[in-house]
């Protein structure tokens, strides 16, 4: 049985352009040189390099967390300004190292948070939703197998099944565009494989672009179609996984890190 | 065999901190005339005085409950302000959740306004608008309380995860729905004892407030003071002090169970 796919179905329309964006701290730091480039809809972009080399930064800039200092962000068309913030978030999903679940609420009000970007209502404040809603809200849950858990609390859950809870949050969006910032940095090698098989299906069957920092060269191999790599700021790779040798995973981490690349397992996360 | 000298001990300024604070004492004790003679003088005046309020008089004692009884639900309705005032300020002055600074600002200053007025002061303008009776009473808790209250609220809302703030940005949720969704919820057990703590609070400012006609078993104990009734007096005083250490004792009870659980995982 086939469901209706989430996403919207991938347009000629590249997902994100950058052109000249940079980020500069108030204090004066620069967290990213001024970069350009363009991710086509529908593909699986794995964001590479050392802790601090702005990788969370980028993926900030996409949807405005970070505002860029610099240039220009362009999310399906639409150049990202105060007005259009919001419009772009709403299609924007972002799921998180440390998952960013209200703990207190259950898991079904956790993912229809996904659904308030399009409910504006004073009903929306009070948690009430329409059927439409849950609607969505349980096809989310449905594709991450967590429908039977929908009216546990969330901090009562595993690491695994909070990301996956994540990802429901972020289908319940109905996104053309997911940010994954070191999604199973805090999670064991079998849950991660978990979380990255629902990400990439996400993205086969739902056409949906995504794009995730990685720390393992063994997963980015794995999953994705393009690999961008940061280094202290800037740019320092961009091209096809099976481009990323050691001599690269040596300039992006240091010499050391290339060495155990073999094992597939390089710098956890701080 | 050697060892590396100690460093010189650091010197303490504990002594000088004594000395200063021994003469203030004293010199605030000259000149308000306090000496140990008068206090020694007074001891029998004093002993005089409490000894007319040696035999209580709990004849109307159903009155008296239904006073306590009034003063309870002024004490009450006084929190349910505060809590009103807190559930639309907080927000507003919690760093995470409020958009702009000039809201921020305000939010922040009104909450120390209202709080710097003492409830006295304001149940004395109450009573003069409003007339004698429970509701100035709770007004003026209400407002001064909320000041409290507020600022609680959105000092643990600033403690709050900033990760779920930026998950509910990132969905494009508004300030409003933000402060539904994260701040409110991520705080409930700190408000339920912020309540308790309040509504304690609030009871024992109640049946003082009653002195200046706010109502309650305060105003009771007002008039017989007045009429210098000791026995009946002394009733009240009784009841008052019963009442206050039992709802002292079960805040304290409830707040003990509301211990906090393990953080977020």
């Amino acid at each position: 049985m086939d469901r209706p796919a989430i996403g919207m179905p991938a347009t000629a329309t590249p997902s994100v352009v950058l052109r000249g964006v940079g980020t500069r701290y108030p204090g004066g730091v620069t967290a990213l040189e001024p970069l350009s480039l363009t991710i086509p809809a529908g593909q699986f972009v794995a964001l590479v390099g050392a802790s601090g080399a702005g990788k969370s930064t980028l993926l900030r800039t996409l949807n405005g967390l970070v505002p860029a200092t610099s240039g220009e962000v362009v999310i399906d068309g639409i150049t990202l300004s105060r007005s259009t913030l919001r419009a772009i978030r709403a299609r924007t999903g972002m799921i998180f190292q440390q998952f960013n679940l209200v703990g207190r609420l259950n898991v079904m009000t956790n993912v229809l948070t996904g659904r308030l970007s399009h409910r504006r209502g004073l009903a929306s404040l009070f948690h009430r939703f329409p059927r439409e809603d849950f609607d969505i809200a349980h096809e989310a849950l449905d594709r991450v197998g967590l429908t039977d858990k929908a009216w546990e609390r969330a901090d009562r859950l595993s690491g695994g099944q909070q990301q996956r809870v994540g990802i429901a949050r972020a289908l319940a969006q109905q996104p053309r565009l997911i940010l994954a910032d070191e999604p199973v940095a805090s999670l064991d090698p079998g849950t991660s494989i978990e979380i990255l098989d629902l990400l990439a299906a996400i993205n086969r069957r739902d056409g949906v672009t995504i794009v995730v920092s990685l720390h393992q060269p063994g997963y980015v191999r794995r999953y994705a179609d393009r690999v961008i790599g940061l280094k202290r700021g800037a740019l320092a790779f961009d091209g096809p996984p099976e481009a990323m040798d050691d001599a690269m995973l040596a300039t992006l981490y240091g010499a050391d890190a290339a060495a155990t690349s073999g094992r597939g397992d390089v710098g956890a996360d701080a | 065999m050697s060892r590396t000298p100690l460093p010189a001990r650091p010197r303490g300024l504990f002594p000088v901190w004594l000395t200063g604070i021994l003469a203030l004492a004293w010199l605030a004790a000259y000149d308000l005339e306090l000496s140990p003679e008068t206090l020694l003088y007074g001891i029998d005046d004093m002993a005089e005085y409490f000894g007319r309020y040696a035999a209580p008089d709990f004849r109307e004692l159903p009155r008296y409950l239904v006073l306590v009884g009034q003063t309870l639900a002024t004490a009450f309705w006084g929190t349910v302000i505060a809590l009103v005032v807190a559930l639309v300020v907080a927000p507003f002055a919690a760093r995470p959740v409020t958009s702009g600074r000039i809201g921020h600002r305000v939010a922040r200053e009104g909450l120390n306004v209202i709080r710097a007025v003492p409830d006295m002061l304001l149940a004395l303008v109450f009573v003069a608008a409003l007339g004698l009776g429970p509701l100035p009473g709770a007004l003026a808790l209400g407002l001064h309380t909320g000041g409290f209250m507020g600022k609680f609220c959105a000092e643990s809302m600033e403690r709050v995860d900033p990760g779920l703030y930026e998950a509910l940005a990132a969905t494009g949720a508004t300030r409003a729905q933000t402060a539904m969704y994260v701040a409110w919820p991520s705080i409930v057990r700190e408000l339920a004892g912020y309540t308790l703590f309040i509504f304690d609070r609030n009871v024992r400012m109640a049946s003082v407030l009653g002195l200046v006609g706010a109502g309650g078993i305060g105003f009771a104990l007002h008039d017989t003071l007045r009429l210098f009734d000791y026995p009946r007096s002394a009733a009240l005083i009784i009841v008052l002090v019963v009442t206050i250490a039992i709802i002292d004792m079960v805040s304290s009870w409830l707040r003990a169970r509301l211990t906090p659980e393990g953080s977020r995982s």
